[in-house]
């Protein structure tokens, strides 16, 4: 784990709940947060680098509270959601002013600079102007700089907003190298749900301030048992599959002459019995793959459910 | 392992507390700069720098005038520059409306405030705020009184050789003035810029706030309110006519030898200790609101 753990945590803005009686820890890796406008994402960022404290409950880091800890903020990276900054300064002197505020000697710092505007592919525009940059350039310098003090732990509210498809990717790559070769744990959150599904290894999703489901994508699909999966499966032998599955299935519709889509509730159970028809009936199947399977998916189900009477953890 | 647990390491108590000082010095000095620098920063430091020069080319009639109407010309002339309402004091707002406005206001434009936070305390960010407000606000007129003091006393001559007990007593009373009413009046107009700095996102709504406000108060509570009921009091509740009770009872200014300016009259003698009370009140006032406004922001 991280050591960021919220414990019963409520937060309220006059009459509007942000978060509401949250518990959660964050694991190491690469974390999700994923919900709606008003879920409470930024409000749960802005709680683990202690802009905000919580009215109701504690968040702490290895069992000490994070507000006011400056060893912890120092340890930390945070770029926020919005990417206007100091437009009059060069990306490279953004980097420079809040490099400064980590006590670092000049001589590292040159090179913590340089080594970040290489990693965020900005070295070519060091020396432009931010009013200048694109607002991909915006986003990997706002991210750049939450990387100067070599955090431990990175928060990014919304990384991928208003950013290209190599932005994106570059993005992407900075956060997967980040977390594989040096072991950083990242806390995203994001609207771009498939992006966040090919980062992320642990998702919390939250809606209306209450927190609704934390685990991996698929443990949590696997979670929502009582709502049925659907599967596309492909088979020669599609007559002879779908007379031994007929009755394990809540729904049943022909694809094509080859494909079947069902739905399951059960669908360890249902996986099991396809591989025992596999090997013991010799029934081949060329395809299968879940078509609610992915985060956006998990989520419009997520969304659909009445969030204050169920929560789901995989 | 976790990552975390395995990089861990808190800061000890006296790293904290020098990241605490470090980063104040640090944000200090960037605000400084970065006011200065600002495209429109130069106009209030030239009528500044103009200003003493007006003044420094009247001082040779000053010099060649007899000792007690040298000092009490001195008096007049330094203090001149602090002078709360007419003549210079307008363009001690302009000073503080065009360099100070920006302090806070930008940080919340640019998005910058939140990000500061996550590197230092709320704390370390309002007191680097209050003291580049201080010091830029020091930087117009009220540099421009003290400098105008040494050059007319060294111009005439430093009373050591030989020592001229009387008059170096004479010469550290005035100066003693000057700090005291610097400090009054940079305390009032550094704290009421950070207030309306933190309540826009543009410096320059935040430097019209504040010119509004101080003329405003002063229409409204001397011009209209005392005017029409007589009652003195009112008086207090506008911060420019505040000072410059204090003003016209703290500087002694009824001798004025060259006759181009009038004789100021002691304003309200005896509302002098309340006027005090009420300045020191609107700027602990405005820091407090300033604070609670930055603790409102940093949950926005």
């Amino acid at each position: 784990m991280t050591g960021i753990s919220f414990d019963s945590v409520s937060k309220f803005y006059g009459e509007v709940v942000g978060l509401n009686d949250v518990t959660f820890s964050i694991p190491k890796g690469i974390t999700g947060l994923v919900g709606s406008n008003g879920a409470g994402k930024t409000t749960t960022l802005k709680m683990c680098v202690a802009l905000l404290k919580p009215d109701l409950g504690t968040v702490t880091v290895n069992d000490e509270p994070i507000w006011g800890n400056l060893g912890y903020l120092s340890r930390i990276g945070y770029a926020t959601e919005k990417d206007k900054l100091y437009n009059w300064m060069t990306g490279e002197e953004f980097l420079d002013w809040n490099g400064k505020f980590y006590q670092m000697e000049p001589k590292e710092l040159e090179t913590r600079k340089m080594e970040i505007l290489e990693l965020m592919n900005l070295r070519e525009a060091k020396d432009r102007r931010i009013a200048g940059y694109s607002r991909g350039m915006r986003q990997r310098i706002k991210i750049g700089q939450a990387l100067l003090n070599n955090p431990d732990i990175i928060f990014v509210d919304e990384p991928m907003s208003g950013t290209d498809p190599l932005g994106r990717y570059t993005i992407a790559e900075t956060f997967r190298r980040l977390q594989k070769e040096e072991g950083k744990s990242i806390i995203l959150s994001s609207h771009v749900l498939h992006e966040l599904e090919r980062l992320s290894s642990w998702v919390l999703v939250l809606e209306n301030g209450k927190l609704v489901a934390e685990g991996t994508i698929h443990g949590i699909r696997l979670a929502l048992s009582d709502i049925p999966q659907h599967l596309v499966i492909s088979s020669p032998n599609i007559s002879q599959l779908v007379s031994f599955i007929v009755s394990e299935v809540d729904e049943l519709k022909r694809v094509d002459e080859n494909k079947i889509e069902v739905a399951v509730r059960k669908r360890r159970n249902f996986e099991k019995m396809l591989l025992d028809l596999q090997q013991e009936k010799s029934i081949e199947i060329t395809e299968f793959y879940s078509v609610d399977g992915d985060l956006s998916s998990i989520y419009q189900l997520l969304k659909k459910r009445d969030s204050a009477s169920w929560r789901y953890i995989a | 392992m976790s990552v975390y647990e395995s990089r861990y390491r808190p800061l000890r108590e006296e790293k904290v507390e020098r990241a605490f000082m470090d980063n104040a010095k640090i944000m200090t000095r960037f605000e400084i700069g970065k006011s200065i620098s600002g495209k429109w920063s130069k106009i209030p430091l030239i009528f500044a720098a103009f200003f003493l020069f007006i003044a420094l080319t009247s001082l040779p009639a000053l010099l060649i005038l007899p000792e007690d109407d040298f000092v009490t010309n001195l008096e007049f002339f330094s203090s001149f520059f602090l002078t709360p309402r007419e003549g210079p004091g307008s363009l001690i707002w302009l000073h503080v409306a065009i360099i100070n406005s920006g302090l806070i206001a930008t940080d919340l434009g640019d998005n910058t405030f939140n990000l500061y936070l996550t590197k230092m305390k709320l704390k370390t960010y309002f007191i680097s705020k209050v003291i580049a407000s201080i010091v830029l606000t020091f930087l117009g007129l009220p540099l421009v009184a003290f400098a105008y003091f040494i050059v007319a006393i060294y111009k005439r001559g430093l009373p050591i050789f030989p020592f001229n007990w009387n008059l170096i007593g004479q010469y550290f009373v005035i100066l003693s003035k000057l700090v005291l009413f610097t400090i009054f009046i940079v305390f009032l107009y550094s704290s009421v810029i950070l207030l309306f700095s933190a309540y826009t996102k543009k410096s320059i709504n935040a430097g019209v706030l504040f010119i509004v406000y101080l003329i405003a108060s002063s229409v409204i509570f001397d011009g209209i309110l005392y005017d029409t009921t007589g009652f003195e009091p009112f008086r207090l509740l506008s911060p420019l006519t505040s000072m410059y009770i204090v003003f016209t009872n703290f500087f002694t200014r009824e001798v004025i030898s060259t006759g181009q300016f009038p004789t100021l009259e002691k304003e309200s003698p005896d509302l002098v200790p309340y006027a005090v009370g009420m300045v020191i009140l609107y700027a602990l006032l405005s820091l407090f609101l300033t604070y609670k406004r930055l603790q409102f922001l940093r949950r926005d």
